[in-house]
């Protein structure tokens, strides 16, 4: 499947929130978009060959990036976080009032989609080979 | 989901002041204090107080866990940031903050500026 088919779902919801259902369909449209965004960078980085394992995967992801001594993908890593910041308050955070900020969520997609691909692909090898190094580094604190 | 959360307030400088004092909540100053954070957390509470039109930075400093039991920490720095343009701003502000204190310092936070 396609991860992107994710947002386009979170996309038609948004448009079509069932009666008597919005808040829940709003958390719903969150936590989809978060997913797109994350399966995206998370397939990539398996690509680029990171070695992720499956505890504590979503930081893994983010924080990788985050720590990869490249720019680029430090600001695309911080996204994914704030994404998923967002989606932990839609999916946990039920006593607390959620107002969706669907443009908001949608930038920050789009700054990981498919900014993360086309970012990688400027960098040169020693560049990709040292933001690799790095990002590696990060994840094994993960991994054990 | 184990969720701790605590605030950290920075409150205006006196003009000559190099360093916005911050107080914090029991909560923060203890979670701060855990991890050897209160340096990091007062160099990005001075630097948005100088360097994010803001009056008063107010720092949350949340940590929960993830599925599989990791932590993470949160910032939130209500910057005044407003607009259509706000997400773009973020990211320089984001790209300034980086440059003046350093990526090692900033990536160990999730910082959102509001």
């Amino acid at each position: 499947m396609d991860e992107r088919h994710f947002y386009l779902l979170a996309e038609h919801l948004r448009d079509s929130l069932p009666t008597g259902l919005e808040e829940a369909a709003e958390r719903t449209v969150a936590g989809r978009i978060y997913y797109a965004a994350f399966l995206y960078a998370r397939n990539l980085m398996a690509l680029w060959g990171c070695a992720l394992t499956s505890r504590g995967i979503h930081a893994q992801v983010s924080e990788g990036l985050k720590c990869s001594g490249n720019r680029d993908l430090f600001k695309i890593g911080h996204k994914l976080a704030e994404l998923h910041e967002h989606r932990r308050m839609a999916d946990y955070e039920t006593r607390v009032p959620f107002a969706l900020d669907f443009k908001k969520l949608k930038d920050l997609y789009d700054n990981v989609h498919p900014e993360l691909q086309h970012r990688w692909a400027f960098l040169s090898p020693d560049q990709k080979r040292a933001a690799l190094e790095k990002m590696q580094r990060k994840i094994s604190t993960y991994t054990g | 989901m184990d969720h701790i959360s605590g605030t950290i307030v920075g409150r205006p400088a006196p003009s000559q002041a190099s360093e916005c004092p911050m107080g914090a909540t029991e909560e923060a100053e203890a979670l701060a204090a855990r991890d050897g954070l209160q340096e990091a957390l007062q160099a990005i509470v001075n630097w948005a107080y100088a360097n994010a039109s803001c009056q008063m930075a107010t720092v949350s400093l949340t940590r929960y866990d993830d599925f599989s039991g990791v932590e993470l920490l949160k910032v939130e720095l209500h910057c005044g940031l407003r607009g259509k343009h706000a997400v773009a701003k973020e990211d320089e502000l984001l790209d300034d903050m980086a440059d003046t204190l350093g990526m090692d310092i900033v990536n160990r936070f999730l910082i959102i500026m509001r």
